[in-house]
C-alpha cells in the first residue's frame, strides 16, 4: 500500500475508533496523535472524510485567555470574527474581540457514519467476537488528578 | 468635578509600579506620604521632573508587569491561510527603513516632526487604539497607544452613568526587523492590528501577522530561561473526555520542574497546550520570575513586576528561540 494509502487508513481507524468510543468531536491533532502522523496530514485527510459525509465540521471559539469552549458554531453560520464576545466560562469579566486564532475546527461523525459504528460493533458483539470491534489505536492516558489523588 | 489636563510624562509615569514611583519620588526629596495613591505619587513626580523622567522610574515605565504579544510585517501582496505556520511562526518580518517609518508617522500626525509631543488627538475614542506620542527609541521607535475602555456603570445622585477610563499602552517598533513588540493585554494588542496597525502597515506597503508561540517554543524558551515549568493547562482533544481542561500545578516540595517529570509528560501527552507558567532567576534582587506563556493566544505575561532588563532578557530568549 502507498503512503498515502496507509495514512488514510490510520485516519480512518482512528476515526472509527473515536466514533465506537462516541467521542462527540473531536481535532486533528487527537487523530494526528493516534495514526502517528502530522496535524498538517490529519487535517487534510479528514477534510477528504467531511467531502464524503462520514465526517461534519463544527467550529468552535474559546476563550484566548483560558481556553475553554465558549461557543459553538456549525457549517454556514455566521462566527463573529473581529465583535466583541464574552462569556462566563472565561476567566476575565471584559470581553475579548474574536479574532481566527480563536477559532478551533472540531470534526464531528455525521449520524448515518456513527449509526455504520454502532451497528459494526453491535454485530461483532453478537457474534461474540472482537473482530467487528473497533480496534483501538489510542493509548489509555492517565486517569483524571482527582483519581490521582494518595 | 474639575477635569484635570495630564501630561504624557504622567501618563508614562502612570506604566511604573507603585512602589517605584514612591521610592524616586522619596529619593528626589519630594514630600508624599508612604501611603499616597499612585496617581499623587505620578503627579508629584510629572510636576517636577516635566519631560525629563528620573531613570528610576524609567526603567519600569514600558516594563512593570506586562504582557507582551508580537506583531510582524510581511509585504502586503503576499496571500497565505489563516494559521498558516510559515506566516505566523517567525518572529522577523520585512526591513522598514527609519526614513520610512518617519515618513509614515510624519503622514499620521500631519506634521513635519513625528515626534513633536507638544499636540495629541484631543478625544480618545472607544474600543480603538490612538496613537498618541510616538519618540525615537533604543529598539527604534516608541509607540505610547491610548484607548477608552467601558469599565461599567456607577450610580451619582440617583444616575446611572457609564464609567469610561483610557488605557494606555507601550509598543516599540524595531524597523530592522519589521517587528512590533505590543506591550499590553494579548486583547489590546489585537484591536491594535485589526485597528492602527493596519492602516500604518499598508502605508508601507505591508500586512500585520501576529506571532505565534506554540507549546514547542514554550519547552525551547524553558531551556533558554533556564526555568522551572511551575502550571500547565491543556485542553481535551478527543471528545469522549469528561474534561474540558485540566490545570496541572507543581507542588514545590515534591517537584522541582514540571517538565522533568514522567508523570507530568503522561498526564499531558494528548492535550492540546493551551498555556504554562515558567519560574526563572534573573538576578539576586529577581530570583523568581514568573512568566505566563500562553500558546493560546501568542503572549508572554511577566506576571511579577519588573525593569526593563528583565523584559528584554525574556525577549532575547524569545528571539533566540525564534532563530531571529
Amino acid at each position: 500500500m502507498s503512503r498515502s494509502g496507509q495514512v488514510q487508513q490510520r485516519v480512518l481507524s482512528a476515526v472509527e475508533e473515536l466514533t465506537d468510543r462516541r467521542s462527540v468531536g473531536f481535532y486533528a491533532s487527537a487523530v494526528a496523535a493516534m495514526a502517528e502522523i502530522a496535524a498538517s496530514e490529519a487535517a487534510a485527510e479528514l477534510l477528504d472524510l467531511v467531502d464524503k459525509t462520514v465526517l461534519e465540521l463544527r467550529f468552535e471559539l474559546r476563550c484566548p485567555d483560558n481556553g475553554r469552549r465558549v461557543a459553538s458554531f456549525d457549517c454556514g453560520d455566521e462566527i463573529p470574527l473581529g465583535k466583541e464576545f464574552s462569556s462566563d466560562r472565561c476567566e476575565s469579566p471584559e470581553s475579548f474581540v474574536v479574532d481566527e486564532a480563536d477559532v478551533f475546527v472540531r470534526f464531528v461523525p455525521s449520524r448515518k457514519f456513527a449509526a455504520t459504528i454502532r451497528r459494526k460493533t453491535s454485530e461483532g458483539e453478537a457474534q461474540g467476537r472482537n473482530s467487528g470491534k473497533v480496534q483501538s489505536l489510542w493509548p489509555r492516558r492517565g486517569r483524571s488528578p482527582l483519581l490521582s489523588l494518595p | 468635578m474639575t477635569a484635570i489636563a495630564v501630561t504624557s510624562t504622567l501618563v508614562e509615569l502612570l506604566n511604573a509600579p507603585r512602589r517605584t514611583l514612591l521610592k524616586v519620588a522619596q529619593n528626589a526629596g519630594i514630600s508624599i506620604s508612604r501611603d499616597a495613591r499612585k496617581w499623587d505619587i505620578a503627579r508629584a513626580l510629572a510636576e517636577k521632573f516635566g519631560d525629563e523622567i528620573p531613570e528610576e522610574a524609567a526603567e519600569y515605565l514600558y516594563a512593570g508587569q506586562r504582557s507582551i504579544s508580537w506583531i510582524r510585517l510581511v509585504p502586503e501582496s503576499e496571500e497565505f491561510a489563516i494559521g498558516d505556520p510559515e506566516y505566523t511562526y517567525p518572529m522577523r518580518g520585512m526591513e522598514i527603513s527609519k526614513e520610512e517609518v518617519e515618513d509614515a508617522l510624519a503622514s499620521e500626525f500631519n506634521r513635519e516632526d513625528p515626534f513633536d509631543i507638544e499636540e495629541r488627538p484631543e478625544t480618545i475614542l472607544e474600543g480603538q487604539p490612538q496613537l498618541i506620542v510616538a519618540r525615537p527609541h533604543e529598539d527604534g521607535v516608541l509607540f505610547l497607544f491610548a484607548i477608552a475602555m467601558r469599565k461599567g456603570q456607577a450610580i451619582h445622585n440617583f444616575k446611572a452613568t457609564s464609567v469610561v477610563e483610557d488605557d494606555f499602552f507601550p509598543v516599540i517598533f524595531r524597523p530592522e526587523l519589521g517587528l512590533f513588540e505590543v506591550r499590553a493585554s494579548a486583547d489590546q494588542a489585537r484591536r491594535l492590528r485589526r485597528t492602527w496597525l493596519r492602516q500604518f502597515a499598508a502605508g508601507l506597503g505591508a500586512q500585520s501577522v501576529p506571532v505565534s508561540i506554540p507549546y514547542s517554543d514554550l519547552r525551547l524558551l524553558h531551556g533558554e530561561l533556564n526555568a522551572k515549568l511551575d502550571a500547565y493547562t491543556g485542553a481535551e482533544t478527543d471528545g469522549i473526555s469528561i474534561y474540558e481542561t485540566h490545570r496541572y500545578t507543581r507542588d514545590e516540595e515534591t517537584c522541582d520542574d514540571l517538565l522533568n517529570e514522567k508523570r507530568f509528560q503522561e498526564d499531558t501527552e494528548n492535550l492540546m497546550p493551551l498555556h504554562g507558567d515558567l519560574l526563572f532567576e534573573f538576578s539576586e534582587e529577581f530570583d523568581e520570575v514568573r512568566v505566563h506563556v500562553s500558546c493560546n493566544n501568542g503572549s508572554v505575561w511577566i506576571r511579577t513586576a519588573v525593569p526593563e532588563g528583565v523584559l528584554r532578557y525574556v525577549r532575547a530568549a524569545m528571539e533566540k528561540v525564534k532563530g531571529v
